[in-house]
């Protein structure tokens, strides 16, 4: 594997909030198409670690690179904003609560950063989001509000939010943990219709299935560090620890 | 009767119509300066620094306990002296000026304003849900564009109400300028009832027009509440 390939990494991340050091030194690293599953009980870290990625966390040591271009912390604090405003841009991210704008329409709340961030033409970010809510199923969606939607229509309407912006990286924070049982499929759909895309995505989740079934690689992280990581039919079959094992045994 | 309303020299017509564009300007120029100050008491109460958020608390506190009629007293009176001593020491061959008593209601009614607004703005910007802002920063806005884009008009939702009543209470608190001799509707009226020894009529033409500008008011502020609670789902 040459370094060239490599999109998003993650070296060294420690985290700590007063006393607990949440993080302990976890690194990643996410190739181009790579479809990473985070997985880990809750308390391990794993939402922390990925928002750590885009700097919603300040990591208190360690560096993120997105295309060999780091971004360095210095004392606990990022050392140039303008930076992460850069990293950021190039990495979507999708949230537990889908935190569209409640004020905005759908079509605006997915124009609004191709048109304020990238500063593309009004017109020509709305045929691309017209085009990205249709990629999703809500192309007849677009002048509603948020709150007329179903969760799982906010959830694909911040997926096409995302793909707006034509990110290098998808983040995606537990996207159906908030989700009513029956909703939690159409997300799952097109977040699996993206992966066979090839677009490259790290996911934090606890849906075993798409982990197995759509992840290129599975990363079980416990108490602030990867316990296993590998290929999710390996890492499933022939578990390494009893951690694991055990973690497998539970959401099963 | 009607004569005594007539617009000509006979009438209290015009008087009390200029009185009622003094009370118009006061309200309309206090406003801006009211809800700038709220804003800077909001942020300076919201501050993680200490004496910063020592002075938006104290400001808040101190304004909003007293009698807002002192607090015009203290600006008219206060702030002239201020402005002479100081005229004084920069040219001691001048002579006195006069702190206008527009000025003075502007500044007294602005800062008691802002004082009950800042208050409003801290509980708007404390229920702005997190995650709105994060998912600004998370597209790569910067801070001013999440402000301005974001934070702002959700924050003007909340505070839309709040803020209304605020700027029915500064209307109808205006009246007060008539003690400093400000040619403003209250004052106006005084000087009719004075003159003709009809209290109860022009009283409750005074009654009369600042109730049709609070109703107008209203008018103007549920049309600016359905707008800015647009998209939001009715209780």
């Amino acid at each position: 594997m040459t370094t060239t390939d490599c999109v998003l990494e993650a070296i060294e991340i420690r985290k700590t909030f007063g006393p607990f050091e949440v993080l302990k030194g976890v690194s990643l690293e996410a190739r181009n198409h790579d479809v990473i599953s985070i997985l880990g009980s809750s308390g391990s870290g794993k939402s922390t670690f990925l928002r750590c990625l885009n700097f919603l966390e300040t990591p208190t040591s360690g560096s993120v690179s997105l295309h060999g271009q780091e971004v360095e912390v210095r004392n606990g604090k990022p050392a140039n904003p303008r930076q992460i405003e850069a990293l950021r841009r190039r990495l979507g991210m999708v949230f537990q609560q889908f935190n569209l704008w409640t004020h905005r329409t759908v079509l605006e709340n997915v124009m609004e950063g191709p048109v304020h961030v990238k500063k593309e033409p009004k017109a020509e970010a709305r045929e691309k989001a017209e085009a990205f809510l249709q990629r999703v199923g809500l192309a007849g969606k677009t002048n509603a509000y948020p709150s007329q939607l179903s969760g799982g229509q906010q959830q694909r309407v911040a997926i096409a939010r995302a793909l707006a912006m034509e990110p290098d990286v998808i983040l995606f924070d537990e996207p159906t943990s908030a989700l009513d049982p029956e909703l939690v499929d159409e997300v799952l759909k097109v977040m699996q219709s993206l992966a066979a895309e090839g677009r490259t995505m790290i996911v934090v989740t606890h849906e075993m299935g798409f982990a197995r079934q759509v992840s290129s690689e599975t990363v079980f992280l416990h108490e602030g560090r990867i316990v296993e990581q590998g290929p999710p039919d390996e890492m499933f079959s022939h578990p390494k620890t009893e951690v694991f094992e055990r973690f497998i045994a539970k959401v099963k | 009767m009607l004569e005594l309303f007539s617009l000509g020299d006979t009438g209290w017509g015009d008087e009390i119509l200029r009185g009622l564009l003094v009370t118009a300007q006061l309200a309309v120029t206090t406003l801006p300066v009211g809800i700038l100050l709220g804003f800077f008491a909001a942020f300076a109460s919201l501050s993680r620094f200490v004496p910063l958020r020592a002075l938006g608390v104290g400001y808040t506190t101190i304004m909003r306990g007293l009698p807002e009629i002192l607090t015009l007293f203290v600006v008219y009176n206060g702030v002239g002296l201020l402005l002479n001593s100081l005229v004084q020491w920069l040219s001691p061959e001048a002579g006195s000026i006069d702190f206008s008593p527009f000025a003075a209601g502007v500044i007294a009614l602005g800062m008691v304003f802002g004082a009950f607004a800042g208050e409003v703005l801290r509980g708007a910007f404390n229920a702005l849900d997190r995650g709105q802002i994060e998912a600004g920063r998370a597209i790569g806005m910067t801070n001013s564009q999440v402000f301005w884009r974001i934070s702002l008009p959700q924050v003007w939702r909340f505070a839309l109400p709040g803020l209304g009543n605020l700027w029915i209470n500064l209307l109808k608190d205006t009246a007060l300028v008539s003690v400093i001799a400000l040619d403003d509707l209250m004052r106006m009226t005084k000087v009719a009832v004075g003159v003709t020894k009809q209290p109860f009529t022009f009283y409750l033409l005074a009654c009369l027009i600042y109730w049709v500008l609070s109703v107008l008011s209203e008018l103007v502020l549920a049309a600016m509440e359905r707008r800015a609670n647009r998209g939001v789902r009715r209780a």
